[in-house]
């Protein structure tokens, strides 16, 4: 299935080791974009409260958003070889504005009283009702938005449907996704308990937007805590109380400071990919957020390196026109037998990769890495993965061109490609463009079967989706043995 | 009752540690302005101190410094943005009870205050 | 592909990319040097099969690639070579991990009868003797087990301990002898003694047992790497005698929990052991009944000379003994003779003296020297030996200096702990550093990688600012010298060849010789750790640094046998070659924005992005205070201190201007420009670089100033002008000396002068930036000043007293 080229591309040929270098440059730029999504998850998780952060978390956050989004340019701009100069400039005005909002939230900060509230009342009374209260919960689970409140719990586990009105109530579920449709009990809810999800997913975001006290992984909750048991939930404290503790309920939940205001904000001018930005014309100066550019850098950097590897396998006769994938190995004996590309492999062959007509997938690798690049559809797939023992190391993307072309008006592949992917567990995000995903701090594992998931995706031609994404992606994933496991 | 000095020149520290120390039993007093917080070690006996490193007039090491002076059985839990290995070890050597990093979790450093009042009280000198 | 054209003026955007070249570089270089700072701390405690390891090992690799294609960038591909360099380092260890991959595989238990002195890796020092002892003499020495030092790993990786155990470990150096020493040795073993025996192990275990089916009872002992070989560790393991089969896991990690003992964790510290040197294998024997036990020494401790054994033994098991708690009876065992003499009351059973004899003899050939055995005498008559170890004659118990009194200087970093005394050598400039004689505790003002020659000769280092990350750093730790950075005040304080004794881990410094045997304690751990390093594949490839001299011939691309060589070597040959591209800057472009300001210098700032507010970008003349670069600002400030004037000249001879206007005809490597031409200011939020050729002078500034202080550099050029040669000396000399006594490097090569500052902090930096830009100012004037050597050293000191008006 493959023609094996060295990892230099001809090391006879003296001069600069080119795919190499590339090869090298393209996964920092992705692990720079895998660190701004860190950023994001990090900052999404001190919003929920249960962290003290100050001013200067905010700045160094802005600075390590503006660090990422010029190293990507700078990296675009050598895989380009400087055709990209554009984007510098796009970098420096975002990074221009980002700095000036986090001024401008600063001073508005400083303007306001900067004075400590005094003690609402003696802590010693406060401090022996909260010791004498029965306690359910202690720094078990993770604050997703903060407050106090009190009320009979309404669980959403409760077989045969919830018992009580969800009105005034604590909310108590296993887990919530923005598909939910429990989701709309959430308005008028006094406070929301969740066995899962996670302070920097949207559920936790919607309930921050709403005020409504938020306590995520908070394990067994929706098994421990019956509906109609009253308790008072302490966001504030990472707590659950059984019954009403009125001397917690005084203190109430006060403004949050300006810090978070400050945090919210500029989290949105770093972090948001903006859908629309790049709907019409792909260029830097459309960009709104810094990880629209990030964004937008990675997906050009990934085309201009499927033409440099291309130019580099046409140059070596070696490359067998029989072949499906040319693959660049590094030095270091690795090959496609095993590690993360054997497993795209096995998908792509289920998938039903065939030889015919010219190479045009190209792969490079090393021991426990590899990043697959293919032409498809009018525009180029790409899968990266790093698969060591080493999980926090471990990571893989992918990208798919959206459409099957031009009989796929519709973008079913896009909209397919998107359900599998968020099915197998990972970050997806799909523009007009493309589909992108990420899964980051898996162990090996993990990775391979939803590696051989991405194999078959980009193999896949198509079929009979009968006008449903969702059962075409079941469908696709019981093909690929997914749903077994 | 355990006396509690916190003081960084970041109110969202104080504003937010006073009302978690004060659940947990805690006498607590916060200061904005490191030059006061340093005045007041010198009138009142603290068994624990929370301060941020870097600050305006007086950095946190010289209210360690000055703790001490005034009271050896008091603990010192440093804060800092800036917790690199080197600065953690010097601020150990110097005599501090912990350095915690920033952003903490609010309920880590009440523990860490916490385990830092009852060392007080067991107190070697 | 949606290519955005070339910008407007070329040579404006050529400089531009460079400058995020260099910036690319700068963070780079931080990067990858706390990476090593992190790998250096990893091989400590690390096989080379640890993920995180490799890892760690990979990433580097990949940066210093690209690193090295920064450089290239920079420089229009100069430096191809390091490309090869690096896949030669590149290979070598992927060949090294490989192996130590594929070697890591052994069994969890083994039987004692497999086991060699070959084996002690796996099997522990006590257990390799052991083996050792029963494969020559299978009558003496019991079948028993020995689980592994590879169980050990899988113990510690099943159980998830190896990162709380590394975090728990953390500056244990710092805290000893404090309360939370003791507590987190305490967290540690308690975290292993509640860990379950993993099932492979315990399966393994369980296995082996089996095929003892007679033996009811067991004795579980340690067999640590290293004990009872060259290190003793004597007295630091627990034992645990009696244990029944169902016991055993429970013992097992009672035993192993024993390896982080507050004695044996300092023993370890003071030592300098590595905790991947000393990972510990446990030995199982079947219990012995004993009628009679105790120690045999195969020399007398007390006459090692004499021809003679000793025993000191007592009735029933000797772990009571061995610990102290029981009392013993001595029996002296004549060589070649029958028996015992000297016998007590209760003596030796003339059969098991002579069985002594046999079995110590026995000991001392094979293991090549006298030897101390722990044995039983069991009640049937017959002699076990459980232990042997070689005996350490004239041994001296540590002492423990008296405590010292009040230091001279206490603070700064530790880079690394110990303890030494020598003669203070104050190095001030590097002549005197080279000059630094053997066993030195060598004070510096700055920490420069520079002191590589002098730091195998030193007993201890003291630096008055240095970075922990930095190259330094590195190599302090590397010839495992004492060394203390950010002692402010050191080379005031301390007295050239003053006698002074240092504890670097406790930060003190004191007069006088406390513990002068230290040293050569010290520097034969040195000659050990170092043996045992080099060869070390990461650290050869990785972390070693070879380049430490920029100015040395042999500091070149191909010379690299590093990472840290080739980071070295990108970050140097950047900077310089940023330096010399700020000559080739001409004005046009869009960022060019002209300075208004009082200083009479036709002054253009050319925005690197960045330093000029948005909104202000539209206007075509900025204040110099609109200007956001700290560096700029700094010199900005130093350029208009009071007194600092860049109007006419006033107090001037016409005999010396004319002497000026004379030589400057004649002069063609003067580069002439009109007083009002244009000069040129890059500026970033953390860089600068001045261009100005103020008449007849060319001056250079260039500094990179921001939080990391390895980045920093403040460098500065100053050349041309005017004047006959022996002015243009005397004006070149000044600047030297003005420079140096500020705390620069400095090379003067004729009448071209370079300074630089390297990896400060930023605000000595920021300090060094306005002395020059002061310094330019004053510079302008010198030509027509300089009338001869004692003017000269009189206007140096004016100048560094800041009575600048004198320079008008």
């Amino acid at each position: 299935m493959t023609g094996i080229l060295g990892w230099l591309g001809g090391r006879e040929r003296s001069g600069p080791p080119v795919v190499a270098l590339r090869v090298t440059r393209f996964r920092q730029l992705l692990t720079g974009y895998a660190r701004l999504l860190d950023l994001a998850r990090d900052a999404a998780v001190k919003q929920g409260g249960e962290y003290v952060f100050d001013r200067q978390f905010v700045r160094t956050l802005v600075e390590a958003a503006i660090d990422i989004a010029e190293s990507a340019v700078f990296d675009l701009n050598v895989i380009t070889r400087e055709a990209s100069l554009s984007y510098y400039e796009a970098c420096e005005k975002l990074a221009a504005e980002a700095r000036l909002a986090l001024r401008a939230g600063l001073e508005s900060l400083d303007a306001e009283d900067a004075a400590i509230p005094p003690s609402p009342q003696g802590g010693t009374d406060l401090a022996q009702a909260i010791a004498a209260a029965p306690l359910l919960y202690r720094q078990a689970g993770q604050v997703a938005s903060r407050g106090i409140a009190s009320a009979p719990v309404v669980n959403l586990e409760d077989a045969g449907g919830p018992v009580g009105d969800p009105r005034g109530a604590v909310l108590v579920a296993a887990g919530l996704d923005l598909d939910s449709p429990a989701l709309a009990l959430l308005d008028g809810a006094a406070a929301l308990l969740l066995d899962g999800n996670s302070p920097a997913d949207g559920v936790a975001s919607l309930a921050r937007q709403r005020r409504i006290p938020c306590i995520v992984r908070l394990r067994d909750a929706s098994r421990r805590i019956r509906s109609g048991t009253v308790v008072t939930v302490d966001a504030e404290d990472s707590a659950v109380y059984a019954g009403r503790v009125e001397e917690l309920l005084a203190l109430g939940g006060g403004e949050e400071e300006a810090e978070y205001r400050l945090l919210r904000a500029v989290r949105r001018g770093l972090f948001e990919l903006t859908p629309g930005s790049n709907r019409t014309a792909p260029v830097p100066s459309a960009c709104r957020t810094l990880r629209d550019l990030v964004h937008l850098a990675h997906l050009v950097a990934g085309d201009a390196l499927f033409g440099l590897v291309r130019a580099e396998a046409a140059k070596e006769r070696r490359a067998r026109a029989g072949a499906d994938v040319v693959v660049f190995a590094a030095d270091s004996g690795a090959g496609t037998d095993e590690g993360p590309l054997a497993s795209v492999f096995v998908g792509m062959r289920a998938g039903g990769v065939s030889g015919a007509g010219g190479v045009t997938r190209y792969a490079a690798v090393d021991r426990d890495r590899c990043i697959l690049l293919a032409a498809a559809h009018g525009g180029i797939d790409v899968v990266a993965a790093a698969t060591t023992d080493l999980p926090s190391a471990n990571f893989l993307y992918c990208r798919l061109v959206p459409s099957f072309g031009a009989t796929d008006v519709d973008g079913w592949r896009g909209r397919i490609g998107a359900e599998v992917l968020r099915r197998i567990g990972l970050e997806v995000a799909a523009t007009p463009r493309e589909v992108s995903a990420w899964g980051r701090g898996m162990d090996a594992e993990e990775l391979g079967p939803r590696l051989e998931v991405v194999g078959r995706l980009v193999a896949w031609r198509g079929g009979d989706t009968k006008g449903d994404p969702v059962g075409a992606a079941r469908d696709l994933l019981r093909e690929s043995g997914w749903s077994r496991r | 009752m355990a006396r509690v000095m916190v003081v960084d020149d970041e109110p969202i520290v104080g504003s937010r540690l006073r009302p978690i120390l004060e659940r947990a039993g805690l006498e607590v007093e916060v200061f904005l302005d490191a030059v006061a917080a340093h005045a007041r070690l010198g009138e009142c006996r603290f068994d624990v101190l929370v301060t941020d490193l870097r600050m305006p007039g007086v950095d946190g090491l010289q209210l360690l410094e000055r703790a001490l002076e005034h009271n050896a059985r008091v603990r010192v839990l440093l804060i800092t943005a800036f917790a690199t290995p080197e600065l953690k070890r010097g601020v150990l050597a110097r005599g501090a009870f912990e350095c915690i990093a920033k952003p903490f979790r609010i309920g880590d450093l009440r523990d860490a205050v916490l385990r830092a009042a009852e060392a007080s009280a067991a107190g070697e000198e | 592909m949606w290519n955005a054209g070339r910008g407007a003026d070329v040579a404006d955007e050529d400089l531009r990319h460079r400058y995020r070249v260099l910036r690319r570089v700068l963070a780079a270089n931080s990067e990858l040097l706390e990476r090593m700072a992190d790998l250096e701390a990893d091989l400590a405690l690390f096989d080379l099969d640890e993920p995180s390891l490799r890892v760690c090992v990979r990433d580097l690799l990949d940066g210093s690639l690209l690193l090295a294609e920064n450089l290239n960038l920079l420089t229009g591909g100069d430096h191809q070579q390091l490309y090869r360099v690096h896949a030669e380092i590149a290979r070598e260890l992927d060949t090294s991990l490989e192996k130590a991959r594929r070697a890591a595989v052994h069994p969890l238990v083994t039987p004692l009868r497999e086991v060699r002195g070959g084996t002690a890796r796996e099997a522990g020092g006590k257990a390799a003797n052991l083996g050792e002892l029963r494969a020559a003499r299978p009558d003496l020495v019991p079948e028993g087990l020995v689980v592994t030092t590879s169980a050990f790993r899988h113990f510690l990786d099943a159980n998830g301990l190896r990162q709380p155990i590394r975090s728990l470990s953390r500056d244990l150096d710092l805290l000893a002898g404090q309360p939370l020493f003791r507590e987190r040795t305490g967290a540690i073993r308690a975290l292993v003694t509640a860990s379950p025996m993993p099932p492979q192990l315990a399966g393994a275990l369980e296995n082996a047992v089996s095929e003892f089916s007679g033996v009811r009872r067991w004795a579980v002992r340690s067999s640590a790497v290293g004990e009872d070989g060259k290190l003793s560790f004597a007295g630091q393991f627990e034992s645990v005698l009696d244990v029944e089969p169902r016991g055993l896991g429970a013992a097992y990690a009672r035993v192993l929990a024993s390896r982080w003992n507050d004695r044996a964790v300092l023993y370890r510290l003071y030592a300098g052991i590595a905790e991947v040197e000393t990972p510990m294998a446990v030995l199982l024997l079947p219990m012995v009944d004993a009628a009679i036990a105790g120690v045999l020494y195969t020399r007398d401790p007390a006459a090692p000379h004499a021809d003679r054994m000793v025993a000191d033994h007592v009735a029933g098991l000797a772990d009571a003994m061995v610990r102290g708690d029981a009392q013993a009876t001595t029996t002296v065992l004549r060589r070649g003779g029958t028996g015992g003499t000297d016998v007590g009351a209760e003596g030796l059973p003339e059969r098991l003296g002579a069985a002594l004899l046999d079995a110590g003899t026995a000991a001392e050939e094979l293991f090549g020297g006298p030897q101390d055995l722990e044995w039983v005498w069991s009640p049937e008559g017959r002699l076990w030996v459980v232990q042997s170890r070689p005996l350490r004659i004239g041994e001296v118990a540590q002492r423990t200096p008296e405590e010292p009194g009040e230091p001279l200087l206490a603070g700064g970093m530790a880079i690394f702990p110990g303890r030494a005394s020598g003669p203070v050598h104050l190095g001030t400039g590097a002549a005197a550093i080279d000059a630094t004689p053997e066993g030195a505790v060598l004070v510096v003002a700055q920490a420069t990688p520079e002191l590589s020659a002098a730091l195998p000769r030193l007993a201890a280092l003291i630096a008055e600012q240095g970075n922990p990350a930095g190259h330094a750093a590195a190599l302090a730790r590397e010839f495992a010298v004492p060394t203390l950075f950010g002692v402010p005040g050191a080379l005031e304080r301390l007295e050239q060849g003053a006698a002074v004794s240092i504890d670097a881990g406790q930060r003190r410094v004191w007069a006088g010789s406390l513990w002068p045997e230290v040293r050569e304690r010290v520097r034969s751990r040195i000659r050990h750790s170092a043996r045992a390093r080099r060869g070390h594949p990461v650290h050869d490839r990785i972390l070693a640094l070879n380049l430490s001299d920029p100015l040395a011939r042999t500091f070149r691309a191909s010379a690299c046998r590093s990472v840290h060589d080739i980071v070295r070597f990108c970050h140097e040959i950047a900077v310089a070659a940023m330096f010399r591209l700020g000559d080739t800057v001409s004005r046009g472009g869009r960022r060019v924005w002209r300075l208004e300001s009082p200083v009479p210098l036709n002054l253009w700032l050319l925005d690197l992005g960045g330093a000029v507010p948005q909104d202000l970008r539209a206007k075509k003349r900025l204040k110099a205070e609109q200007v956001e670069s700290a560096p700029f600002q700094a010199l900005w400030r130093g350029m208009g201190r009071q007194g600092v004037t860049w109007a006419g000249r006033s107090q001037v001879s016409l005999k010396a201007f004319a002497s000026v206007l004379t030589a400057s005809i004649h002069d063609a490597r003067a580069p002439v420009r009109e007083l009002g031409g244009a000069n040129y200011l890059l500026v970033a939020p953390d860089y600068v670089s001045l261009n100005a050729r103020l008449a007849y002078h060319f001056t250079m500034v260039d500094a990179h100033v921001g939080e990391a202080a390895e980045n920093n550099f403040v460098n500065f050029r100053f050349r041309g002008g005017a004047a006959g040669v022996e002015r243009r000396d005397l004006r070149a000399r000044f600047l030297a000396e003005v420079l140096l006594r500020s705390g620069f490097g400095v090379d003067r090569r004729g009448d071209l002068v370079t300074a630089w500052l390297r990896r400060f902090p930023a605000a000595p930096s920021l300090v060094a930036l306005e002395l020059l830009g002061a310094l330019t100012g004053c510079a302008r004037q010198l030509d027509m000043l300089m009338t001869g050597e004692a003017a000269m050293r009189d206007y140096v000191d004016r100048f560094l007293a800041g009575d600048y008006a004198a320079f008008s």
